[in-house]
């Protein structure tokens, strides 16, 4: 026996003997006689206990492994959970975020992100509640049956009833809890859950050299060599289709490269040039600025060039926008003025200095037709390029930029599927009601048997 | 162990209190039954207290016994169960 035995064992002997000494008191007094046969019938029950407790404890677990449970089960059901309760509050998240944008009626919303995060607060909650049970039953479970003999063996009854409680509680739920899981299958029906998220959400702006946001545009996503992804940029964010949401899917990990394709040029420098995406966090927000891309002020039009640009200066005349930035080209690199053919623009250059070579002609880009001037550096030159155009007369280039798309989630199903009635309905029986309601029906067994133990005030005994 | 010297220190004087107290009940007991006072509620309470008194003594005795034994039988069913103890 160890020390906490011991004293358990010392302290129902002692009981014991305090039965004894109120047996032989000189006194007729019924009250005080009663006592005898009660202290004596709780010592010998907890001599019995403090024999058999480590029988028990491992009848229980018997039990359990008899119900085909196991802890394993039970912690592998808790992540999965947790798994959920993660997705639902991302779901919650997005819907907030985008209800203003794709048109979500306030109450619906409101209703949708509120159900959602409410679910992942209260599945965090049962977790942590059922986690800690889990580590006073298996991990603590004999020192506090232990605690709960000691308790037991106290004479007088003075905390015998909670002695039997704890007692009760370790062997109840050491046989109960392991067997949740088995008990959640065949009640509920989880196979019919299949809400993973496979892939990270995040929000990806992209940006021009100067900072402002790209109107049009696809962003093209490697994983490795592999495409693994083509997003169409509205207003600088890459968006996601057919939700409209300036969120996109992303792997959990690997190393992403991303381009910028934009009127039939392919921007392979951007910055940064590598996404970690194992680094980033559900619903991050990532800046990708393309250096090259000097103005793009509309859909349709856009100056890049490969190297820097000196002074700039940008004004609006007479319903025109123009725009004038001196071009430092070193020989062998290039600028190039890009816009549709609709779009009403005036395009002038002047060499500064050096000497360049100039071509023109038709761009096709997805459905889209437009024109080019391309200049060249022969020599290290300067050279001034104004672009002005007429405000209203660009088109905008959605149906262009909505073509040749790919989607990381392709594969998987689309988020807001996951928000249907069914699914709401089966994580709020599987994750939440029906495993509150089992741990409602250990505690309630745990009463019961701390009363088979003595735990209830009421039991009248007679021993002689 | 204080803590389990204490009690075992009380157990043996609570036991020791408990032979004299026996001793004590009984004589009182026997006193009572013996007395020459015609009243059957006076002789009713002699016969009560040396019953108790008896019962005080059997435990007394029997004690270390009787916690030996129930020992022994949670031994014989953890074996019995095969869980090991």
């Amino acid at each position: 026996m160890e020390g906490l035995e011991v004293l358990a064992f010392k302290l129902a002997v002692l009981t014991f003997h305090l039965g004894v000494i109120v047996y032989a008191l000189p006194i007729p007094v019924r009250f005080v006689k009663k006592w005898a046969p009660a202290l004596i019938y709780d010592s010998l029950l907890a001599i019995a206990l403090i024999s058999i407790y480590r029988t028990l404890y491992a009848f229980s677990g018997f039990i359990a492994d008899l119900g085909g449970g196991s802890w394993h089960l039970l912690s592998t059901w808790a992540q999965t959970a947790l798994a959920y309760a993660a997705v639902l509050k991302a779901i919650s998240m997005i819907v907030d975020f985008i209800s203003d944008k794709v048109g979500l009626s306030k109450p619906l919303a409101s209703l949708l992100s509120g159900v959602a995060g409410d679910l992942a607060y209260t599945i965090v909650v049962l977790i942590v509640f059922i986690t800690a049970l889990t580590q006073l039953a298996l991990r603590y479970g004999s020192s506090l049956l232990l605690v709960g003999l000691i308790l037991y063996s106290i004479p007088f009854r003075i905390t015998k009833p909670a002695g039997a409680w704890i007692i009760s509680f370790v062997l109840v739920f050491n046989a109960g809890l392991p067997l949740m899981p088995v008990f959640l299958e065949a009640v509920g029906d989880p196979d019919e859950l299949s809400l993973k998220l496979e892939y990270n959400l995040a929000s990806i702006n992209v940006v021009g050299a100067n900072g402002d946001p790209l109107p049009a545009g696809q962003l093209w996503i490697y994983s490795g060599n592999e495409l693994i992804a083509i997003y169409p940029i509205l207003d600088g964010k890459a968006t996601s289709i057919p939700e409209m949401i300036p969120i996109v899917a992303l792997p959990l990990s690997g190393e992403l490269r991303i381009e910028v394709v934009h009127m039939a040029t392919r921007f392979k420098k951007v910055e940064p040039s590598i996404i970690n995406a194992s680094e980033l966090g559900m619903l991050d927000s990532i800046q990708v600025k393309v250096p090259a891309i000097i103005w793009a002020p509309v859909d349709s039009l856009m100056l890049y060039s490969t190297s820097s640009v000196g002074d700039s200066e940008e004004w609006v005349e007479g319903g025109w926008r123009y725009f004038k930035a001196k071009i430092i080209l070193p020989r062998g690199e290039f600028s190039e003025v890009l816009w549709h053919f609709k779009c009403d623009v005036k395009v002038n250059y002047m060499v500064v200095d050096g000497s360049v070579e100039t071509d023109e002609g038709l761009w096709k880009w997805k459905g889209a037709v437009g024109r080019y001037l391309y200049l060249e550096a022969l020599e290290d030159s300067v050279v001034e390029v104004t672009v002005g155009f007429k405000e209203g007369s660009c088109p905008d280039l959605e149906r262009a930029v909505l073509r040749g798309l790919k989607d990381y989630r392709a594969e998987f199903t689309s988020l807001f599927d996951y928000l249907t009635v069914d699914i709401i309905k089966l994580i709020l029986i599987y994750y939440i009601t029906l495993p509150f309601a089992y741990i409602s029906i250990l505690f309630i067994a745990t009463t019961s048997l701390a009363k088979v133990l003595g735990g209830g005030p009421s039991i009248k005994l007679r021993l002689s | 162990m204080d803590i389990i010297e204490l009690i075992d220190s009380v157990t043996e004087k609570i036991a020791a209190l408990a032979w004299s107290l026996f001793l004590l009940t009984w004589s009182i007991a026997w006193t009572l039954k013996g007395a020459p006072i015609p009243s059957s509620k006076v002789k009713r309470v002699g016969s009560s207290l040396a019953e108790d008194a008896i019962w005080a003594a059997f435990w007394l005795a029997l004690g270390s016994t009787v916690f030996a034994g129930i020992v022994k039988l949670a031994d014989i069913i953890t074996q019995a169960l095969g869980l090991g103890g």
